[in-house]
């Protein structure tokens, strides 16, 4: 056979062989069902990923060194991944009580340690260089950023079981961000100088609606004209979706972005489901991906494009896949029970976030403490925004 | 064993480009390489794609190495081999049809072979 006809055959066969592996490799990486996240209880992957955090504050010094190397790059990322991990722990505790006491003990050395931290170095410690830079411009100077997560840990673990110093801690937490919130011009606290995160922000209101179930207080006018205020100012036009961040005076800096969109869709499910679940909608329909049984996201929405930064992370153009999207939108997806999407993103995470198993414990090579944890709050997240939904129906009954 | 890793030597260099051989050689070696860097753990190496460094230049330097390295042999084992191999046994079937439908082609040109050994035609 002559070298042109080889050369022929060759790219006939490549193209077959392509035609028929591609529509075929996602079910190499594709988990069984309930292997990553289950309804009903900890996956067995869930698990393992579960394992390497509680080492992380069980044994001495083991992720120390973990998260130091993160904090070079961005000290939001450690104060992240502990919120992430108490909201993981407690979800874990309600799927399954039998282990509550191993749980709540890492919650509370968190907890504390997180608190401690942040009251004796300020909140500076746990937020990017640029917060020193300029001025808050509402005074005195806190971030929402600390306060509301601070609030949303305390408020989790009280939802697993009640812990009196959490709840006077949580408390004035709150009182101090719903103040300062209804006092600004678009309901909104400042997490760096003059910039408000959307992420932030809903993070408090849902922190705010923890307490309110919590203990019986009321602060629905806020969470209503948050709302309402939202959807006036902070939507941006051509998508509907919220911007991420704006001023104070609620002037958009950035557009919508999946880094923030996904989560703030999720946050919002415990203050207006119905809000959440439309931002859900538009997000999944402008920067959703899925192809050839995988899933990613991407950061921007086509009519708006950000520039790339430490929280989108590197944009792989073409396919417009922004991991740090990606990663945030499996809470997304498993919250508003879209499974088929969820399903293809633990494809895409099972074959390019190179999973590494040692000894019953699983990490994601490709992710660092705080992605994992995002990761592992998506596969046991559920029961916790269940409890609030049912003990808030229950202290808004007559 | 050493005359047969000659004689496998030996039919590798003989082999011929763009054939079923060359296909499974290909996608063989991917896979070794791959398992290679594996086991000498350089899958850990990809961290640096979220950003977590080493510290020090020299090994920021090999630690990107080696993850581009494992990922590029990744890559090539898990979607480029079993592309290859699958192509390779269509290259085998389609290489077969060819041959037998251009024996039966000249043998059609050739025509009915009369009792004397000369062409009817």
């Amino acid at each position: 056979m002559s070298f042109r006809s080889r050369f022929l055959l060759s790219l006939v066969s490549i193209a077959i062989g392509t035609a028929v592996w591609l529509p075929l490799l996602h079910l190499v990486f594709r988990p069984g069902r309930d292997q990553f996240r289950s309804e009903t209880t900890v996956a067995p992957l869930a698990r393992q990923l579960a394992r390497r955090h509680l080492d992380l504050w069980t044994l001495p010094g083991d992720g120390k060194a973990d998260i130091d190397k993160m904090r070079v790059n961005n000290p939001e990322w450690d104060f992240m991944g502990r919120t992430f991990l108490v909201l993981s722990l407690a979800n874990m505790c309600l799927h399954e009580p039998q282990q509550q006491d191993e749980y709540l003990q890492v919650m509370d050395r968190i907890i504390e340690d997180t608190d401690r931290l942040a009251q004796a170095k300020g909140i500076s410690y746990f937020l990017l260089d640029y917060a020193n830079q300029s001025q808050f411009l509402q005074q005195p100077v806190r971030s929402i950023f600390v306060d509301g997560e601070l609030a949303m840990m305390m408020g989790a673990r009280r939802l697993v079981a009640e812990h009196e110093p959490f709840r006077e801690r949580m408390r004035e937490l709150v009182h101090i961000t719903a103040d300062r919130m209804a006092v600004g011009p678009v309901l909104s606290c400042e997490s760096y100088p003059n910039e408000c995160w959307t992420f932030c922000n809903t993070v408090a209101l849902a922190a705010i609606r923890m307490h309110e179930v919590l203990d019986g207080e009321d602060h629905g006018q806020l969470r209503r004209d948050w709302i309402a205020r939202a959807k006036e100012k902070l939507v941006h036009q051509q998508t509907g979706l919220l911007c991420s961040s704006y001023t104070y005076e609620g002037q958009a800096v950035d557009g919508p972005e999946g880094s923030t969109i996904w989560m703030a869709a999720h946050w919002l499910k415990i203050v207006d489901e119905a809000f959440a679940e439309d931002q859900y909608r538009r997000a999944k329909r402008e920067i959703a991906h899925q192809c050839l049984g995988f899933g990613w996201a991407g950061e921007w929405p086509k009519s708006w494009v950000g520039p790339m930064d430490i929280d989108s992370g590197p944009v792989i153009p073409i396919i417009d896949l922004s991991a740090g999207s990606s990663g945030q939108a499996f809470v997304a997806a498993a919250s508003f029970g879209d499974i088929e999407y969820y399903g293809a993103l633990t494809t895409t995470l099972m074959f390019a976030g190179f999973p590494l198993f040692h000894d019953g414990r699983m990490q994601f090579c490709a992710s660092n403490q705080v992605g994992d944890a995002v990761l592992l709050y998506s596969a046991v997240a559920g029961p916790l925004w269940q409890t609030i939904r049912e003990r808030g129906r229950r202290v808004e009954a007559p | 064993m050493m005359g047969r890793w000659r004689t496998l030597h030996r039919r590798i260099r003989a082999m011929k480009w763009f054939s079923p051989g060359s296909f499974v050689l290909c996608a063989a070696t991917f896979v070794v390489v791959y398992l290679v860097l594996h086991l000498l753990g350089w899958r850990e190496s990809t961290s640096i794609f979220c950003g977590t460094l080493p510290e020090g230049r020299n090994a920021q330097v090999l630690q990107s190495f080696q993850a581009v390295m494992y990922v590029l042999f990744y890559m090539a084992t898990a979607v480029v081999a079993p592309i290859l191999l699958i192509a390779a046994a269509v290259f085998q079937v389609m290489a077969m049809l060819w041959i037998r439908r251009a024996g039966e082609f000249s043998m059609k040109m050739q025509g009915p072979v009369s009792k004397d050994g000369g062409s009817a035609a």
